[in-house]
């Protein structure tokens, strides 16, 4: 999750009649963790959820808490955006590039401060990841509107286009920016299919910007900047004006004055940015007490919202109306509203309801079939153990030789962070001789068992059985010994009979191994550990074990529906 | 080879225990005992114990170390010393004391001082000669008148002296102990003088049975043809058993654990967490551990550039060739499924995207498949299975781990409920104090995450989410009333049941950390 810091000393200045203790025990009802507290520092870390990235600076976190704590309620409004004429013109060629570019101007008389300048970067950085999906979808552009002349072009060029890069001092081709840069190497497979390559002019033809990979030079921003320029550049209009709204509200928050700009698309009207207008939905208020659980009255709900720093409209006739601020891009269907009456309300207030519909809980079949096998299994003696469903190549080769390793039907993962986690696997007797190679200093004899689902590929897709294994290690264990076993488990537990036609594979002894049918279908496998697989496992004591498909023995047996009489 | 092997015979075992039986004794003790009955509460060095048991030192030692523990035998060290006679001496033959030879001397009719001390056996030592005169005088072997010396009838008979020494030649060594009085005398004055003797400190050991043990060692100690140690199936048929007297045995030594079969720890609790889950009427379902990306995240309204997709968190499945798992035939749900995210997410939805293998990353997609199928209007389920994220192993994270998950769907249901149905589970988890906070899952609004409190670290502990299904998820699928939704990872609530620091230990496998948890915890 993102992480936002904020200075306790501005939320004591802004909060002056609330101690800060108790500014930060609300926090987590706003959605929010808190990180680490630094007041040394002057600084709280807190995590927020990355569908709020108005969060994502110290003035949209401020905003938040003024609802909660009840010292600003309702909705947030720039009611004085101003018209400006200036423009962006966007070319015909960026259609199917990054054809969207809204943008807005900031003005103040005093310029930029250290602190609003790391908080601006931040935030930016956090919209870029979220919602900008690592700049892909949409980015942030953020200039000295002193050093630019309007009206800009927006427009697509070649590679070979040359500018001086954001804190450069040569010019630079495109192409290079894109092969050398570290911000060329990570953003530009964003561009890579595209033959041209969007840029920002300004009106004396300076490059001011190339997006999502870098702004020019010219328009750096720094400690003396007043007045900013911020476009945002994407692929769709939402992620644009969705963008720029969150940056309004945290501009206007730091005392600019926010005029708007014309943007000249042959992909749609005229349009002025920032879009700010705050949007709207319909509801009833009965649907709000019903998701919640509550009783509340129509003002009651119109003042959670408002803490909630929304607004709501009494409609009439049982119908609200709920305002939400432009930023608040979270905000789309009924439930979200509903949540917001919630956090309005304070979660801590909600009192616990139990339903008094009657429901008859029961295991399933399958759960109930399982503990049965287990009674079995632990009445002779084995102890149940649970491995992983991945295992490495190396297990597979050590215990199934080359035969089990180059099975076509195994499958596997794409990408794994560890080389112990590989593949699915299609057996559990791997895993259980591996169990047994952990275990050498143990007492014997060791009975072991295991429920597991194996996997195999069929055609392009993947079945998944329930498998039994149980496996026996002392230093005379045999044949005789596992079948006898197999042959008691099956008499106990099912009342049914197996038969074991001989079967070798390259795991069992030769001489010594079988299939196990039931009802003359293949079901599983019994024998004695082949020496080699003994040997690569550094096991000294011989070892038998049999495996069959649960799954499979359900259905022969016809156990899939409990027959209680 | 095995740590069990011999019975009740590690004395750790006994140490918490003050009251132990003596009621048996081991083949051992039972030897060690005889010999010392034999000199009745006398004292016996440990290697005449050894000597006379017929065992080997570490068996004495061991044994007498089980005795002393029951109370039977005393120990006593004692120093002693044992005398033989110097090298130089024992090398020769007929070695004789200075005073012997000057009587010799005389003897063969040297009787002037000055003679004497210029003899072939003095040559001219006359230190010698006034030494072996003191002696002589001791002895009460001469008298001496002006220069001449004569020899008084004791000379005939040896002195203490040499009747010490003959007999160290003979034995070849005395204990200090053993000494007589001459012998007390004889190593004083001797052991004053050069190079006759030597004298080597020696350490023994010593037991015997404490004077009041006597009687009960007696009745331990019962031999003959009508004591037997055992019952056995001869003795009970043929009826002899009237006859015979039966050793008493041990019946308190600790004994080796055996091995037994039992349920997984981790398959107890999650049978344990089922059986709660059950009482309060949820039913139990089970699915797939592969799933296709369009269950595992479209129908839950994660858009297909989420980052969650990425490769880099959940696990995609291939073969030798590309697999692709089969999706939902009902199309109408897989159009709706990517209206909704066209319009909410403004992508273009692929369904190329969607049909991937990957290894689940949650059991919603689980519970996903049950509501599309049975399209209940009221239902209360839940499933603990497996899910799998592609995370580095470390002590807190696995790359599989089980997860818990319920739901409860009814035309009522709503989020107070909701809370009240996580406070009655964790309340018959035991666990009292509990909290809930907002907070954010793309598929659930509201959404809420739970703080429980645990006493033993005395911190509150992020526990299970939860949140009420949204429209974008319920809608395509067909379900008009709401559906609770809570869930989380089971293992972090094993962890505090089984007190464990590492979340790995639980799927070591270790048998030691198996057989060691109990079954009733």
């Amino acid at each position: 999750m993102p992480v936002v810091n904020v200075r306790t000393s501005l939320l004591s200045r802004v909060f002056s009649e609330i101690s800060l203790e108790e500014i930060i025990e609300k926090l987590p009802y706003l959605g929010l963790d808190i990180e680490g507290l630094d007041e040394a520092n002057d600084k709280i870390r807190i995590e927020f959820n990355p569908n709020r990235p108005d969060f994502s600076s110290e003035n949209g976190i401020v905003r938040a808490l003024k609802g909660i704590l009840n010292v600003e309620l309702g909705c947030p409004s720039i009611h004085d955006l101003r018209a400006s004429s200036s423009s962006i013109i966007v070319d015909e060629q960026l259609k199917n590039v990054r054809p969207f570019i809204y943008g807005l101007v900031a003005k103040r008389a005093f310029p930029i401060d250290n602190e609003e300048l790391t908080q601006l970067i931040s935030m930016q950085e956090d919209l870029h990841n979220g919602i900008g999906r690592n700049r892909k979808k949409a980015s942030i552009g953020l200039h000295d509107y002193d050093a630019l002349t309007f009206p800009l072009l927006y427009k697509g060029v070649s590679r070979q286009a040359k500018f001086i890069p954001l804190d450069g001092n040569k010019e630079c081709s495109l192409a290079d920016i894109l092969s050398d840069f570290d911000v060329g190497k990570k953003y530009g497979p964003i561009l890579e299919k595209f033959e041209f390559v969007p840029i920002l002019l300004d009106s004396k033809d300076n490059i001011i910007s190339f997006p999502p990979i870098i702004n020019g030079n010219t328009t750096r921003v720094d400690l003396s900047t007043n007045n900013l320029f911020i476009e945002v550049t994407s692929v769709n209009p939402k992620s644009a004006k969705d963008m720029l709204s969150i940056l309004s509200f945290e501009l206007r928050d730091m005392g600019f004055d926010l005029y708007s700009i014309v943007v000249d698309s042959p992909f749609y009207e005229k349009i002025v940015t920032p879009m700010l207008e705050p949007h709207k939905l319909q509801l009833d208020f009965k649907y709000v007490n019903r998701m919640l659980g509550l009783e509340l009255t129509h003002e009651e709900i119109l003042v959670c919202l408002q803490r909630s720093r929304c607004e709501g409209i009494d409609k009439g006739s049982g119908k609200l109306e709920c305002i939400i601020p432009s930023y608040r891009i979270d905000l789309f269907d009924k439930v979200d509203v509903c949540e917001e009456v919630a956090i309005g309300y304070g979660i801590f207030n909600l009192e616990p309801l139990h339903p008094s519909t009657y429901f008859p809980g029961r295991k399933n079949n399958q759960s109930i079939i399982f503990d049965k096998v287990r009674d079995i299994l632990i009445g002779l003696g084995f102890m149940e153990i649970i491995n992983p469903d991945i295992i490495s190549k190396s297990l597979v080769r050590d215990v199934f030789l080359e035969a089990g390793h180059s099975d076509k039907k195994l499958v596997t993962l794409d990408d794994s962070k560890n080389t112990d986690f590989e593949l699915l696997r299609n057996s559990l007797i791997p895993s259980i001789i591996n169990t047994f190679s952990k275990n050498i200093h143990e007492k014997y004899p060791q009975k072991l068992f295991e429920i597991g689902k194996t996997f195999s590929a069929t055609d392009d897709e993947i079945r998944e059985d329930w498998s039994l294994c149980v496996s026996i290690a002392h230093n005379t264990t045999d044949y005789t010994e596992i079948k006898s076993n197999l042959e008691s488990f099956m008499k106990y537990c099912f009342n049914a009979i197996v038969t074991t036609p001989r079967h070798d594979t390259n795991y069992f002894l030769t001489g010594h191994s079988a299939r196990i049918l039931l009802k003359d279908q293949k079901i599983g496998e019994i024998g004695e550990i082949h020496p080699q697989i003994l040997e690569n496992l550094n096991l000294r004591t011989l070892i038998t074990v049999y495996e069959f498909n649960l799954s499979a023995v359900v259905n022969i047996l016809n156990l899939d529906q409990i027959r209680i009489v | 080879m095995d740590k069990d092997e011999v019975p009740g015979r590690d004395t750790s075992k006994f140490e918490n225990n003050p009251n132990l039986s003596i009621s048996s004794l081991h083949p051992i003790e039972k030897k060690l005992l005889i010999v010392l009955r034999m000199v009745e509460a006398g004292w016996v060095t440990e290697s005449d114990l050894a000597k006379k048991s017929g065992l080997t030192s570490d068996q004495v030692r061991r044994g007498v170390e089980w005795l002393r523990y029951k109370d039977l035998v005393q120990i006593t060290e004692d120093t002693d010393f044992k005398i033989y006679l110097h090298p130089d001496m024992s090398a020769t033959e007929h070695i004789v004391l200075p005073e012997r030879m000057l009587v010799d001397i005389v003897n063969n009719g040297v009787i002037k001082m000055s003679e004497i001390i210029k003899s072939e056996e003095f040559r001219g030592n006359d230190k010698e000669v006034f030494g072996a005169i003191r002696y002589c005088k001791k002895n009460n072997w001469i008298s001496i008148i002006d220069d001449k010396v004569t020899l008084l009838p004791d000379s005939h008979k040896p002195s203490s002296e040499e009747n010490f020494m003959a007999k160290l030649r003979n034995k070849g060594s005395v204990l200090e102990s053993h000494f007589d009085n001459e012998d007390k005398k004889a190593f004083e004055s001797l052991k004053k003088r050069h190079n006759i003797l030597v004298t080597e400190k020696l350490l023994d050991k010593k037991y015997r049975i404490a004077q009041i043990s006597v009687p009960i060692v007696d009745s331990l100690l019962l031999t003959g043809d009508k004591v037997v140690r055992n019952l056995t199936q001869d003795v009970l048929v043929s009826g002899k058993w009237r006859d015979l007297i039966f050793e008493q045995i041990d019946v308190e030594a600790p004994l080796p654990l055996l091995n037994y079969g039992k349920k997984n720890p981790l398959v107890d609790f999650i049978d344990e967490v089922k059986e709660i889950l059950v009482g309060m009427g949820f039913s139990e379902i089970e699915g797939n551990l592969t799933q296709s990306c369009f269950w595992n995240f479209d129908a839950l309204f994660i858009p297909q550039d989420h980052p969650a997709r990425d490769m880099q968190d959940t696990f995609y499945l291939k073969s030798q060739k590309d697999l692709y798992s089969p999706l939902p035939k009902n199309t109408q749900l897989l159009e709706h499924v990517s209206k909704i995210h066209r319009d909410n997410w403004q992508y273009d939805w692929n369904i190329a995207d969607s049909k991937p293998y990957v290894l689940r990353t949650h059991t919603t997609p689980v519970t996903l498949q049950y509501l599309s199928e049975g399209k209940p209007e009221k239902d209360k389920v839940f499933l603990i299975g497996r899910v799998f994220r592609n995370e580095k192993v470390t002590f807190k994270h696995l790359v599989e781990f089980h997860q818990v998950e319920g739901i409860y769907v009814n035309e009522d249901a709503n989020l107070r409920q909701l809370i009240g149905i996580q406070s009655e589970f964790y309340s018959k988890l035991g666990i009292k104090k509990i909290k809930f906070w907002p907070t954010f899952f793309p598929y659930t609004e509201p959404s809420l995450q739970s703080m429980v409190y645990n006493e033993k670290f005395d911190k509150w502990i992020e526990l299970f989410g939860m949140g009420i299904f949204r429209p974008e998820v319920t809608k395509p699928l067909g379900i008009k009333n709401p559906v609770l939704a809570w869930g989380g990872g089971f293992e972090r609530l094993a962890m505090l049941r089984f007190n464990l620091d590492d979340i790995r230990e639980l799927y070591s496998n270790n048998l030691t950390w198996l057989k060691s948890v109990p079954k009733c915890l």
